[in-house]
C-alpha cells in the first residue's frame, strides 16, 4: 500500500464496491442478522427508512409545485410583455378571433335597412300605400 | 454493479415508489447497509446517498429497466452518487486547444496550477485517514487485514482467497467479519 491521497480514493471505492456486492448477494437472513448487531432493531430501522423515503418524495412533490408555479407566473409575465395583434377581452371566446362584421349603415335606399319584416315582404305599391297611410 | 441497457424497457417511476414501499424490513436493512459502505471516504452521509437516490429514482433522472431488482437498482445509483464525489475534485491535467501554427496572436493558455486548494487537501487527508483508520480495524487479524488490503487493491475472488490460506467457509465468513467491522466504523449517529 503506498501513501499517495488519490490512491487512497481509488482504494476506498474498490473496497466499498466489493462490500456493497457482498451485502446485496448475500442472503436475507444474515443481511437481517448483521444489521440488527449494527442498527439495532430492524423493524425500526425499515420504518425509518420508508420515513426518509416519503420525506424526499414530498420534498420532491413540493419543489415540482414551485417550479410549476414559477413557470406559469414566467409565462404570463411573457404574454403582458409581448404586444398582442388581438387583445382578448375578459370572458371572450370565439369572437376574439372573429370579430363580428360592421353591419352596412342605414339609408333610404330600398330595401330600407331596419324595415320591419312585414314591410320587407311586400311589394313597391303596397309600401306606397302604407306610407301614405302613415 | 451494472444495470444500464438502453434498449431495455425501464420501470415508471410510480411503480419504483410502489416497489419501494413495499420493501420488507431485508430489503430496507440490505439498503441501509450498503449505503453505510458507500458513505466510506466520508465524502458523503450514508442517509444523503440515499436521498439521492430516491430523488434520482422518483424524478425519472435514473431509469430502472424492469428485469432489475430495485435494490440493487437504488444501491447502483448511490455508488453512481459516491463514485461522482469521490472523484469530484480529482484533479486532471487541463485540456487546452492548440493554437494554429503560425499564429502569434494565439493566446497562450494560462497552466493549470498544480497546488491542492483548501478543500480538496482535506478531502485527500480525509481519504488517506480513513485508508489508514479501516486497515487498522483489523490488526488483530492478519487474513481479515490481507483481505482488506487486496480488496483495496482491486483484487477479486479466488486470487484473494488464496493469499490468505483459508477455506471457501472460513474466507466467506471472514469477509463477513471485515462487512460488519466497516459499517460498524463507518455507522453514523443517525439511523
Amino acid at each position: 500500500m503506498t501513501g499517495d491521497p488519490k490512491d487512497a480514493r481509488d482504494a476506498l471505492g474498490r473496497l466499498a464496491d466489493a462490500l456493497a456486492e457482498d451485502i446485496l448477494n448475500a442472503p436475507d437472513e444474515q443481511v437481517l442478522a448483521d444489521a440488527a448487531e449494527i442498527y439495532g432493531d430492524t423493524d425500526k430501522l425499515a420504518a425509518d427508512m420508508l420515513r426518509l423515503f416519503e420525506q424526499t418524495a414530498s420534498e420532491q412533490s413540493k419543489a415540482k409545485l414551485v417550479a410549476a408555479r414559477a413557470a406559469i407566473a414566467a409565462d404570463r409575465r411573457r404574454r403582458q410583455e409581448q404586444p398582442a395583434l388581438i387583445r382578448p377581452r375578459r370572458g371572450g371566446g370565439f369572437r376574439d378571433f372573429f370579430p363580428p362584421t360592421p353591419r352596412p349603415r342605414a339609408s333610404s335606399r330600398w330595401p330600407p335597412a331596419r324595415a320591419r319584416p312585414f314591410r320587407t315582404m311586400t311589394c313597391t305599391a303596397c309600401w306606397k300605400i302604407s306610407r301614405t297611410l302613415a | 454493479l451494472s444495470v444500464t441497457d438502453p434498449a431495455e424497457p425501464v420501470r415508471a417511476r410510480a411503480e419504483i415508489a410502489s416497489a419501494i414501499r413495499a420493501f420488507t424490513p431485508a430489503q430496507w436493512a440490505r439498503l441501509r447497509r450498503v449505503a453505510a459502505h458507500y458513505s466510506i471516504g466520508d465524502l458523503m452521509e450514508a442517509e444523503d446517498l440515499l436521498q439521492e437516490a430516491f430523488r434520482g429514482a422518483l424524478d425519472g433522472e435514473r431509469k430502472c429497466p424492469v428485469s432489475v431488482d430495485v435494490v440493487r437498482f437504488l444501491a447502483e445509483a448511490m455508488r453512481s452518487v459516491a463514485d461522482g464525489e469521490l472523484k469530484r475534485t480529482k484533479r486532471r491535467p487541463a485540456l487546452v486547444p492548440l493554437p494554429a501554427s503560425g499564429d502569434p496572436a494565439a493566446p497562450v493558455p494560462e497552466p493549470m496550477d498544480p497546488a491542492l486548494n483548501a478543500e480538496e487537501r482535506d478531502e485527500d487527508s480525509r481519504c488517506q485517514r480513513q485508508r489508514e483508520q479501516i486497515i487498522g480495524l483489523f490488526t488483530d487479524d492478519p487474513a481479515a487485514e490481507v483481505i482488506v488490503e487486496g480488496l483495496m487493491e482491486g483484487m477479486r475472488g479466488e486470487d484473494l482467497r488464496a493469499l490468505t490460506d483459508l477455506d471457501q467457509t472460513a474466507y466467506q465468513s471472514k469477509r463477513r467479519l471485515i462487512r460488519r467491522r466497516i459499517e460498524r466504523f463507518l455507522r453514523g449517529p443517525k439511523l
